[in-house]
Formats: structure tokens, sequence, C-alpha cells
């Protein structure tokens, strides 16, 4: 709201007043709500990653040939499929490595991508000139070209899934970084800091790191998302977790086959995964606006 | 002219990049398990024909050797034998790749159509109800995976309501043209939410730009103000992302084509991959690569006609 | 072109009565503009001085109702021509816009469109005359000419990130000059421009009024430029008109002690102050409800009086009003002599 008014020029120190304001009396939900309840689901969605048992009381992979695609009920809340495996059960249970798969396939891009990204920006020359042909390179496969042609190479699992998504997924973290100390680099603050002969290390770490890692951090966020799909997508394909382990992508690949007599076996997982996408989907953006409106 | 000469210089910048990709394609292939002579035989194999085909194919010649030889036939247009299809692959892949193709068309027609009015509605109308609801639903294609939201259209479209059909793409240009609606519609959904929110900031950013009241001030009407002025700058950032999101699109078509049963090159790659037929997966790849250096050639161009700050002929930061 | 410029000049073209504009949000008010009175005549420069931030670009805004969507005219009328303005449709306003009234704004950086040639800025204006083509781009070079710019043929091909400040700020005046507006708005011309350039743009502005017969309403914190440019001034202060004279008048018989503060803060010819020391304290937010006179807690004369009731404007000398509880000279003079000059530090933040 208070963006409309400080537009107009004539309005400048009032509203100076009220950023201040808002920054520090107004609790955390009313300044970004989004952030909040994002938060609220990525923490519940831990919950249950650390302690599937407290949720179901159910095998995860306790086939039941009497109970073969049942439609949900409260024994089954999201059915049965085909091999009479308890469907919420499986979501449950799948809670952990799809999260795993998240957190491990994005922080590494990040942690390298990032370091990369400034240390290009910042030296410049032929190393970043090279960094940025190979950037090329990897930007011209589409992702899920890549991870695939990957995978095939390494072979089905959960590890080689992983090593397929940081192949993938580091260049928009190098190209963002890098954008963004070019323009840090111009800035007062590094001439300020240069002309006061500090290291390049300090300079990189103490002075332009701080200031270019937020967007990095906001598209971490939903960079997780990003890597659970993925990974699901692949599983889905046949590609990644091989069969009994429960994980969503495979879960509701599943289903495929049933679409028209039990669509429960696709349907249900698949909220379950939008609700823990829109977690992080909303942290991103809670993330964007407190860490965006400081500057 | 000086738009020409441009071009043409992202051509031959296009073409060392097409170059390293077209050697890590071939070394990526070298590194799968098993050889294209262990695909051919199958299940039965017999160590003395094996290795007779092995020597036939030319896998025991140096890497180099294979590598040249691989190109020369590339530049012939010959892409080998396809192992499952036992039909040329260049044939194939050309006969799958309409499909894709037209499926991408599809998807960005429908991205823009829908994105554009609404991501403006709500960055014009910012705080108020439109913005939140379509925020609302951009969250949502965001936090949905595709494959997900095919198999949901499918269920409620294909077998439910019987509208579209369930898996292939028809005989006539109708019914491809039909069976293609809700693939690239699930193609489209998550570049929607996508484009939306980035035109909205956008537009949020733009619509109180002093040009912008410059503009009003001249007297024009809103209708010149929101296109020439609001749209025409907020768009900018937004072809980038467009092109980004159009190679997003190729990778969601492996897993859509799939899902429907397109016969397009991205199903062809899974199928390629899971049966080890390596001369499509190597053509797949290619065909990937180049469609994809291609989006980024248009989209470069048209961000100069776009954007005049933009100097012609510097390397893109 | 279809109102006709009365013959006698010096009659009225604007007057803007008891103008209040809130910036109205669910959880706040702000009370940018209050009860601001003044009157342009034809043929005249009138002056809208104060700080940044005390309300006066929002007024101006506000008299072709260019106002962010939080922005409301709460009262108060601005009659153009014998039009209310603030009664208009949104089309009769559009049609003021540009033909009647044009405007220039602060930054010549930022204020013309970034994607398109200079030639369709000019077009978009134009074209609501009727012209072709061809007309139209004799007309915009002649514009061009008018202002001042070199190879007129060129510019109008370029974009404008292709040219310097000074050069678009040119542009910027002879686009808003299209129309062949009776009232140019000119909302801190100079500000954003170097010192040369800052001279060159108000000839120029001052040249143009003549030559064209036209009136400006001047936005500025800068009372150098006001000297150079304006026939009547008018001080804003939190909103507010606090003294309002002819320029010669208000530059040389200052009444109210925010314009003596004003006035004190610009380098004179004959100063031996070694040092400026400015009014502590900040301009007064707008988002809270003012008891008093607004200037009261930076004002050396303040007394109980001014802490507690709005001063009205009263009349010191003929066409010189003031909002001041203690405007008169020797009234102040009887209070204890302040110990300091009272100087605002130049130009606004």
């Amino acid at each position: 709201m208070s963006a409309d008014a400080s537009t107009a020029p004539g309005l400048k120190m009032p509203e100076k007043g009220k950023a201040k304001a808002k920054g520090k009396g107004v609790p955390i939900w009313r300044r970004s709500p989004s952030l909040v309840i994002g938060a609220v689901i990525v923490l519940a969605t831990c919950v249950v990653a650390a302690f599937p048992s407290l949720f179901t009381s159910q095998d995860p992979l306790a086939l039941n040939p009497k109970e073969m695609l049942l439609p949900p009920s409260p024994q089954h809340l999201f059915g049965t499929d085909n091999f009479g495996y308890d469907v919420f059960t499986r979501v449950i249970y799948a809670t952990r490595l799809d999260l795993l798969i998240g957190v491990a396939s994005a922080g590494m891009p990040f942690l390298v991508g990032s370091a990369l990204g400034l240390v290009c920006g910042y030296y410049g020359g032929k190393f970043d000139a090279f960094m940025m042909r190979v950037l090329d390179v990897f930007m011209a496969f589409p992702f899920m070209v890549l991870a695939i042609a990957i995978v095939a190479i390494l072979g089905n699992g959960v590890t080689n899934l992983i090593i397929a998504m940081w192949v993938v997924s580091w260049p928009p973290y190098t190209r963002l970084v890098r954008a963004e100390v070019l323009i840090a680099k111009g800035s007062e603050y590094v001439q300020a800091a240069r002309t006061l002969g500090y290291s390049d290390l300090k300079i990189m770490f103490r002075h332009i790191l701080p200031n270019v890692i937020s967007s990095s951090i906001v598209y971490l966020a939903s960079d997780i998302v990003m890597c659970i799909m993925s990974a699901a997508t692949l599983s889905f394909l046949g590609l990644g977790v091989p069969s009994p382990t429960p994980e969503w992508g495979a879960i509701i690949s599943g289903g495929k086959g049933f679409i028209s007599t039990a669509w429960w076996i696709s349907a249900l997982p698949g909220l379950v995964m939008v609700v823990v996408g829109l977690g992080f989907s909303l942290l991103g953006d809670g993330l964007n606006d407190l860490l965006r409106t400081r500057d | 002219m000086e738009t020409l000469r441009y071009v043409l210089k992202r051509v031959l910048q296009m073409i060392p990049v097409l170059i390293v990709s077209a050697i890590a394609i071939f070394l990526l292939m070298r590194l799968l398990p098993g050889d294209a002579a262990l695909a051919t035989l199958g299940d039965k194999i017999d160590p003395e024909v094996y290795a007779a085909l092995r020597e036939e194919m030319g896998l025991n010649q140096s890497l180099w050797t294979q590598f040249t030889v691989w190109v020369f036939a590339l530049a012939r247009g010959d892409l080998g034998t396809s192992v499952i299809y036992k039909i040329p692959v260049a044939g194939l892949v050309a006969s799958r790749m309409q499909v894709t193709v037209l499926l991408a068309v599809v998807a960005v027609v429908m991205t823009v159509v829908i994105a554009l009015p609404l991501g403006y509605l709500a960055g014009a109308k910012k705080g108020k109800l439109p913005d939140v609801v379509v925020r609302l639903l951009a969250l949502l294609g965001l936090a949905a995976p595709s494959f997900w939201v095919g198999l949901m259209l499918l269920i409620v479209f294909g077998v439910r309501l019987a509208i579209f059909p369930t898996s292939g793409w028809g005989k006539t240009m109708g019914e491809h043209f039909w069976s293609l609606i809700l693939p690239g519609f699930t193609l489209a959904f998550a570049s929607i939410a996508v484009i939306v929110r980035n035109v909205r900031s956008n537009v949020v950013e733009v619509r109180n730009a002093d040009y912008v009241s410059f503009g009003r001030s001249k007297g024009l009407s809103a209708w010149a103000i929101s296109t020439g002025y609001i749209l025409r700058n907020a768009l900018i950032p937004t072809t980038t992302l467009l092109s980004m999101r159009i190679i997003g699109m190729l990778s969601g078509s492996v897993v859509i084509e799939n899902i429907f049963g397109l016969p397009g090159i991205g199903s062809l790659l899974v199928q390629a991959v899971t049966g080890r037929d390596y001369a499509v997966v190597q053509a797949c790849v290619l065909v990937f690569v180049i469609i994809t250096l291609v989006v980024n050639l248009l989209t470069d161009i048209l961000y100069t006609t776009l954007d005049h700050r933009i100097k012609l002929g510097g390397n893109e930061a | 072109m279809t109102y006709q410029t009365p013959a006698q000049s010096g009659g009225t073209l604007l007057e803007v009565k008891d103008l209040s504009m809130f910036y109205l949000t669910k959880s706040s008010c702000v009370r940018a503009v209050n009860e601001v009175t003044f009157t342009v005549r034809e043929g005249e420069t009138f002056g809208l001085v104060g700080e940044s931030g005390c309300g006066k670009s929002t007024a101006v805004r506000s008299l072709i109702r260019l106002l962010p969507e939080a922005g409301k005219i709460v009262s108060g009328t601005i009659t153009y021509k014998g039009q209310d303005v603030t009664a208009m449709s949104e089309r009769e306003v559009r049609r003021l816009r540009g033909r009647e009234i044009g405007m220039i704004f602060q930054d010549p950086m930022t204020s013309l469109n970034p994607v398109t040639k200079v030639s369709k800025q000019f077009y978009e204006s134009l074209k609501a005359e009727g012209l072709s083509r061809r007309e139209m781009r004799e007309r915009a070079i002649e514009l061009l000419r008018l202002v001042d710019i070199p190879e007129p043929e060129q510019r109008l091909d370029n974009y404008v990130h292709e040219m310097s400040g000074g050069m678009r700020q040119r542009v910027m005046i002879a686009i808003a000059l299209a129309s062949r507006p009776k009232l140019l708005l000119a909302d801190e011309p100079t500000t954003a421009l170097d010192v040369t350039i800052q001279d060159q743009i108000i000839a120029l502005l001052n040249s143009l009024r003549a030559k064209l017969g036209m009136s400006v309403l001047l936005v500025t914190h800068d009372l150098g430029v006001v000297n150079e440019m304006c026939d009547h001034v008018a001080v804003m202060y939190a909103g507010r008109i606090v003294e309002t004279a002819d320029t010669h008048g208000l530059l040389h018989d200052s009444r109210h002690p925010y314009t003596c503060g004003l006035i004190n803060s610009l380098p004179a010819e004959h100063d031996t102050r070694t040092r400026l020391e400015p009014i502590h304290g900040a301009p007064p937010n707008l988002a809270q409800e003012i008891v008093g006179c607004p200037f009261a807690p930076r004002c050396p004369y303040a007394t109980d009086v001014c802490r507690s009731v709005l001063p009205e404007m009263s009349e010191v000398a003929p066409g010189h009003q003031v909002r001041c509880h203690h405007a008169d000279p020797t009234d102040r003079a009887r209070m204890t002599e302040p110990t300091s000059s009272v100087t605002l530090q130049g130009g606004a933040a």
C-alpha cells in the first residue's frame, strides 16, 4: 500500500517515517503473512518427514492383495492402489525422501553456483568469459533433457537423481549472483572499500556477498520446489527412484494406468505435492518481501 | 543493416556452443553403460556375434575416429539407425518433431493469451480483489507438478467428460489440433503462473513511472497508456522470461507427451533411454539443443527490437 | 483548439480554491494538500515553493487529476477557464490534459517513454489534431527548433537514451507544448539538471512563455529560480500555503518565519555569515493530525497560541497574505531576539 503514496514526490518524509515504523513495531505475520503461512507449511512438512509413524499406523510397504483399488475411506484416507498399498501411508513415508531430494538437490547448486557467480562477477576477465561459455553450453540443454541423459548414464537411484539435479540446476545461481555482483561492483560502498585498501576476499565476502545473496536465497526457496518436482517427474517417467520405495512421483505414476477406475491413486498424492509446493513458494515470496524492502 | 550484422554475429556465436554441445552429447553417449552393439543384440548374447557387431559398428576404433565418423555422417544428415524401430533416425526424429513443435506453439500461444491480460489486470489493480485472486491462482500454478495437472485434466476432460481424446493425436489436422489442447494447456500451466507474476510485478513497477505520468499529462487515452506505455515497458523483461519458459516447455514436453501418448521427440527420448536406443537418444538431445539455441537467438533479436537501450552487437550480460 | 484566449491579458486562467487532497488507505490518511488557494493569471508565471514533502508536487498533479489511486481530492474547486476540473468526467479531464494544460516533470532521465522514438512521442499528442504524418513531422521539428535543439530532424529519430539530460528536458518541454497548452505545469524542471543547464532551461521557459503567451505554474524548492521566473509566489509548508505575494514583495518583505528561513538559505551577495545554522527538526508527519501552526515546532517565535491554534491567512499588504500569528514585524521584534538567524539548509533533500 505504501508504495502507492511514496511515488508521489511530495510525500517522501512521512512515508519514510512510516516505513521505519513498519520495520520495527509491526509483528511479522502482519508484515508478511505469506512468509508465516509458508513457514508453517514447510515446518509441518518437516515434522511429517521426521516422524512419519506419528501420522499413520500402517506400513508403506505392506502388500495387501485383499484390499486392492479401494476408494478413499476412514481406514484408507487416500484409498489403496493396485497392490493394496495404503496410498496415504506411502505419501506420508515419501515425504522424507522427497524433501531430502529437494534440499540436497538445490543446496549444492546454491552454494557452488553462487560462489562461482561471485568470483566471475568480481574478477571478470578470462575466467569469467570461459565460465559464461560453459554456462551457455549448459543452458543449451533443456533442463529435463539433460537430467534424463544423466540419469540414463548413471542409472536409476536416489543418489544419481540428486547428482543429475546438481548438474542441471547450478547455472541460474551463477547468473543471478554474477549479475548482482556486476551492479554492486560499481556501487559506492565497494568503491569506498577499495579505496580503503581492503583485500579482494574481504570485499567479496564482507561487502558484496551480503548484498547480493538475497536474490539467490529467494530463488533457493523456489528451486527446492522445482527440484522436488523435477525429481518426482523423473520418477514418474520411471527414471528416478526405483519402484517399491515410496516417492511422490512414483506413487502418482502408479495410478497412471487407473485414471478411469481409481482416480485417487494419482489425484490425492498430487494434492499433497501442491500444498508442499505452495508452502515453499509462499516462503520464497515472503523472504522476497522481507529481504528486498530493506534497501 | 546493423540488425542484420547483429543477427549474423549471434549466429556465429551459436556455432561454438553447438559444437561443444555436440561433443558433450557424443561423450555422454559413450559414458552410457553397455554399448550400441549390446543394445542391438538384446538378451541373446553370443560373444562372437557381439564382437563382430562391435567391429562392424566401429566401436573398436578410437574415440576420435568414432567422433569424426559421427560428425561426417551428421553433416550428411545421417543420424544412424534406430535399434527399436529399425529405421533411419533422421526420418524418425523429423516425423516426431512436428508434434513437439506444434505442442510448444499451442502452449506458448495459450500462455501469452492467458497470462498477459491476467498479469496486467493484477498489476493495475494491485492490492484489490482481482490482484489477490490472480496471485493466488498463480501460486497454485507454480506449486502443482505438471505431470499431475496433466493427469487430472485427463481424468476430468478425457475420461469423465470425454471431450478430448485420452491418448494419441489423431490423423487429420483438426484432430491434431483438438488433441493438443489438453497437453498444450498442461504445458502452459506452470508458465502462465510464472509469466503472470512477472507481468504483474513489472506493471506495478512501471505504472507509476514518471514517463507514464508524463504520458497521462499529454492527455492520452487509458488504452494508449496501458498498451504503449505500461505494457510496452513492462513486457521487456517478460520477453526473456518467456523464452526461458519456452525452453522449459521443451523439458515439460518430455513428460506431457508421455502422459497424453503424443508421438513427439520428448516421448521418443524417454522411450529411447529406457530401450537403450543410443542413436535416437543422441539425435533427440541434439535436436533439443538446436531448438534451444534457436529460441535463444530469436529472443535476443526480439529483445533488441523491443528495447533499443540494448547496444547491438554487445554481449548479453 | 476549442478554447479561445480572451483578449485582455492578466485575466484569471486558473483558480484553485480550498483544495484538499488526501492519500487515503485503509489504515492511514496523509493530508498532502490542505485548503490550498491560489490563482494563476494569463501570461504570468506563478511559483509554488517549499521543501520536498510539503505537498507542492501533489497539489500540481491534482490540478489535472494526475494522482495515484490512493490520492483523493476531498474538497475544494479547481476552476480552469470557468470550468470546475474536480467535477469533470475522466474524458473531459483527458481533453484538458496536454491541449489546455501541459506538464513537465522533474527528472528528464525518467520522464520520457524509453521504448519509443522521440517522433512517436510527439505524434501521440499531435494525432488528435488530425494532421497528416508529414505535417506532424514538420510540426515536431518546428517544436524542437523552438526549444533550441540543434539538428531537430535527426533528434526526432532518436530514442531518449541517446540524449543528454539537458537535451531530454528540452525535448520534454517541446512535447508538452505540442498541442499549444495555455498553461504549463512545471514540476521542479531544473532540479535534476547541472547548474549551467539549469540556467539555460530557465531562460528557455521564460522566452517560451513570452513567445507563446502562456502561463506557467512552477513548482520549486529554489527561491533563486523563483526570482528569475515568477510573477507571483505561494510558499507551502506541510500541505498548506503559508505565505503568498508577488515575487518582489515575498523576497523583500517576507513575513512568515519559514519564508524568512528559505530566503536566508540563499547565498546572498554581501554575505558575511561564515556559518549557516539550519532550523532543527523536520517537517511534520502529514499522516498525523497537526494541532496549531505546523511550523511551530521549528519556529523560533512560536508561542502557546501557535502550538494550539492554526493561524488564518491574513492580509499584511495588498496581495500579500501570511498564515502566521506573529506576522507583524513589530510584534515579532517585541519578542526576545532569537539567538541565531533562521536558516534552512539550501536545497531540499
